[in-house]
């Protein structure tokens, strides 16, 4: 072929990517497709708005049936059974599938816009996350229809009922598969949050000037980059334990202590996962509606990053006094416990600070807001109750513990969130809601909230783990009061749902900017107020731009990867529970989709609009890819320490280990190891060279690399299958050694077996030249992974095969 | 300009001690009688620890990078530790 020909064959593929690249980014594709391969921030945050209120709908109707059950003594409207499922799917609904998504939706619109990028890091990734939530639900809904029923051990799904032993049904392990799906959601969009308040904000906009909403959610996304790998880890572990027969929550070893520690290294953080950022946009409404700037930014923001997000992981075994945990550990997290009001208490008294003297407007959204701060002062008060180890012990498990949490869970979560309904819904949709509607629909949600976890708060006899009482024990009458409170409170949401249609439709247009804010959301300036700080807020104290948003043209182009991938997932999930050739086609969706993420990066079709230089103190050096990176590593060291605590505990647990020679061919595990250690240094040639501009040499280390990572992954399978046949009785179901062994094992491998994917890819993409000596990020990246999977290697040998 | 610290010479002294330290911990497991348990894990646990560190230090590079990439793993390292401590301790009586 001479080079003429060449080139011109060159010529018309750049100019069919061209065309390819141009079609994926036309705004005006058909509806439907342009709301299923959105990668727009703004749009993936509608997105998440409806979808909350959807699974809203289905926690708020099994929280009715609760209630109506327990509305009179030795009830019949709900067997047991019944309850015990409606009991958990509420609660795991309303804290995972409404609440923080609730939060997660206003973060994906406005932070962008609050911060002046152009979209969040990894648009595509945040299409992903969106879809690996919204099917993570229907996958974990779906056990509602399978024999058995839904999930039943309650929202913490507590070991050992959550075994297959007490729940036999397919709905338990529905409810572990939709779960994993949605950690796999929150860490991504944990990474992309955070990626984009670090490193993308517009010039000028240092920390201090950093609009409360913003701050509090990257507090909001950090908790759960740490909190998340702990759960994810056990969930993993709790799926193998029902569909395997591993013993890790089921035996004397693991036992329920097991799982209490890491759900509630979660589930503790996760309660300021729900309030944070309904609590930012309080902030922002006091602001607001008080004519004033935030009082004392600066302390609430210190309160927020070295008081709440370190104290919350540290007290999370408060859940746990009754355990039988360590008894000093019990006074440390009983002291630690009441420290952490501390910075609870600087939010709120700055809070109450920024209104003294304001010009107060009780609008809706302040309403809100101030029944936000009024609960959560309620639920706080009790919770120190709670926090004694004394007390505690006596409380635990009544009532008065559920109206504890609900004061701060869905008390100052859902008013703050309605409040900022009210607030910015205006802002998507250029229409108002009518005033009188939005505080008659206060005042209800107010007076029926406190209808139904008051009288709780004195129920401090009744279990709340039963779904009928005698009529003796005298609490029927405060529980027909909570039934007509929940009823009410569930029809006051009429009135929230009538408003927002309002405001979609039919409500009177707000003008560009109707609080008169100039926060840069509302005025598209971020330039103007990074100028004007700390003057914001002050309403009129910035002229304004009528409305003309900077992002509003900046759009990121359409993808169907994302669906694709979380499509085939849910279907593979659900067909292991329903039927297999289900879980078949999930598969060739969920590779279609790989597939297309791959094409689309090989080919670079995928293209996100340029993000100007702006602030990024400390990580001026960084690329935004690099934080991210890190931050999916950090993500990683907590799943693999999490499973390694794990394996620590049940040696502690269990006295009798058998000795590794006994099991293990050590001299195989090492040789093996040394081939895994010594793919390390090609990886790291590999990059060397590629820096050096040797393409050769790039793809000859990588292809090294591949054949050193693909053989040890051979040499670990033969290991396994040496084992089942030479020694059967050492099986995952045969004891925590067997357990305990395949399943980090088995998950260390996944890491390699994604590491060797992508060096198909940065072969495939090596060999046609698509790295230099000046563009080779994705190289520079899966080093820094490659290391890091070395690196859990370097601890798991020992501790499998030496210890 | 941080690639221009990095030598070849250096990556591959680091490889031949992380294999030469896995070796070690083999030699340590078969000299070390398991009785000894203290001792034992002890020896091999250092040896891990060090083997990771090199890796940490050399091939995800944060030798040569600003020392705000050391942000990620300082912050992780400490709730790494809160889980480990709290886990551990907890059936201690």
């Amino acid at each position: 072929m001479s080079v003429e020909e060449r080139l011109s064959k060159i010529e018309k593929r750049l100019t069919a990517i061209e065309k390819q690249v141009s079609a994926r980014s036309k705004p005006h594709a058909s509806w439907l497709k342009y709301w299923l391969f959105t990668t727009d921030h703004k749009q993936v945050g509608i997105l998440y708005f409806v979808t909350s209120f959807y699974f809203l709908f289905i926690g708020g109707i099994l929280a009715i049936l609760m209630r109506t059950q327990l509305a009179f003594p030795l009830n019949n409207f709900l067997t047991g059974a019944t309850y015990n499922q409606a009991v958990s799917m509420h609660g795991l609904i309303m804290v995972l599938w409404f609440l923080s998504p609730l939060g997660a939706a206003f973060a994906n619109y406005f932070i962008p816009l609050q911060i002046g990028a152009k979209d969040v890091a990894f648009p595509r990734f945040n299409a992903f996350s969106y879809w690996m939530y919204a099917f993570g639900g229907l996958v974990a809904i779906s056990g509602f229809f399978v024999p058995g029923g839904a999930a039943a051990a309650g929202w913490t799904n507590y070991a050992p009922l959550n075994s297959k032993l007490f729940l036999p049904g397919g709905g338990e392990t529905l409810i572990g598969l939709g779960l994993l799906m949605l950690w796999g959601s929150l860490t991504m969009g944990g990474v992309n949050l955070i990626t984009t308040i670090l490193v993308m904000r517009a010039p000028g906009m240092t920390w201090m000037k950093v609009p409360p909403f913003t701050f509090f959610t990257l507090v909001t996304q950090l908790m759960l980059l740490w909190s998340v790998p702990s759960i994810f880890s056990g969930t993993l572990a709790l799926v193998v334990d029902r569909a395997l027969g591993s013993l890790f929550f089921v035996s004397a070893g693991g036992s329920s202590v097991l799982w209490d520690h890491m759900w509630w290294f979660f589930g503790h953080p996760e309660v300021y996962v729900v309030i944070l950022p309904g609590l930012g946009a309080a902030a922002e409404i006091f602001s607001v509606f008080s004519g004033r700037p935030l009082y004392a930014k600066k302390a609430i923001f210190l309160a927020l990053a070295l008081g709440m997000l370190p104290f919350s992981f540290a007290i999370y075994a408060h859940h746990m006094y009754l355990t039988g945990i360590n008894a000093l550990q019990r006074e440390f997290i009983t002291t630690n416990t009441e420290i952490n009001t501390l910075p609870s208490g600087v939010i709120v008294l700055c809070f109450a600070a920024t209104m003294i003297g304001g010009a107060i407007k009780f609008k809706t959204p302040m309403l809100m807001a101030l029944g936000s701060i009024a609960t959560f002062i309620i639920g706080g008060i009790t919770g120190v109750f709670d926090s004694s180890l004394f007390l505690d012990v006596q409380l635990r498990g009544s009532y008065q513990v559920v109206s504890h949490f609900h004061y701060i869970m869905v008390g100052t979560a859902e008013f703050a969130l309605f409040g900022a309904i009210y607030y910015w819904l205006p802002r998507w949709t250029g229409r108002m809601y009518n005033e009188k509607v939005g505080k008659i629909h206060f005042i209800l949600s107010f007076v029926f909230f406190n209808m139904i976890f008051l009288p709780m708060t004195f129920l401090f006899e009744m279990p709340r783990r039963i779904y009928t009482y005698l009529p003796a024990t005298g609490w029927g009458p405060l529980n027909l009061i909570e039934t007509i409170g929940a009823w009410g409170f569930g029809l006051a949401q009429i009135l929230l749902l009538y408003a927002m249609i309002e405001m979609a439709t039919f409500g009177k247009p707000s003008g560009p900017n109707p609080w008169n804010v100039s926060s840069p959301e509302w005025t598209g300036d971020a330039e103007a107020y990074v100028k004007n700080y700390p003057a914001v807020y002050a309403t009129g104290s910035v002229a304004l731009d009528g409305g003309v948003h900077s992002h509003a043209h900046a759009s990121t182009p359409l993808n169907s990867s994302p669906i694709l991938i979380s499509a085939g997932l849910a279907l593979f999930f659900a067909g292991l529970v329903w039927a297999l050739p289900i879980s078949l086609v999930g598969i060739v969706i969920a590779f279609w989709g790989v597939g297309v993420w791959f094409k689309d990066d090989l080919y670079g079709l995928f293209k996100v609009p340029e993000e100007p230089p702006g602030e990024k103190w400390p990580l001026n050096h960084m690329s935004h890819v690099r934080v991210g990176v890190w931050l999916t590593l950090a993500g990683e060291m907590i799943l693999f320490t999490a499973i390694i605590g794990s394996y620590l505990f049940i040696r502690e647990n269990v006295p009798i280990w058998p000795p590794p020679a006994s099991i293990h061919n050590i001299h195989l595990a090492t040789f093996n190891t040394l081939l895994l250690f010594s793919s390390a240094m090609t990886v790291f040639m590999a990059l060397y060279s590629i820096r050096n501009g040797n393409r050769n040499g790039f793809v000859g280390w990588m292809i090294g690399s591949f054949a050193l990572g693909a053989t040890f992954l051979s040499i670990k399978m033969y290991e396994w299958w040496d084992l089942l046949n030479k020694n059967p009785s050492f099986n995952i179901a045969s004891g925590l050694p067997g357990s305990t062994y395949y399943f980090m094992t088995g998950i260390h491998a996944a890491h390699i077996l994604v590491g060797l994917a992508f060096m198909v890819f940065l072969i495939t993409k090596g060999l046609k030249g698509g790295f230099t000596a000046q563009n080779h990020d994705a190289v520079e990246y899966f080093a820094l992974y490659w290391a890091f999977v070395d690196i859990v290697w370097i601890f798991l040998f020992p501790l499998l095969y030496l210890i | 300009m941080e690639e221009e610290k990095m030598r070849v010479g250096t990556m591959v002294a680091v490889w031949v001690y992380v294999l030469l330290a896995t070796i070690l911990e083999v030699v340590a497991y078969y000299v070390i009688p398991l009785s000894s348990s203290a001792l034992h894990d002890s020896v091999i646990s250092i040896i891990a620890l060090s083997s990771a560190a090199a890796v940490v230090i050399f091939y995800m590079e944060l030798k040569y990078r600003p020392r705000w990439e050391a942000l990620f793993l300082g912050t992780t390292l400490f709730f790494v530790l809160d889980l480990l401590l709290i886990w551990t301790a907890s059936l201690v009586h």
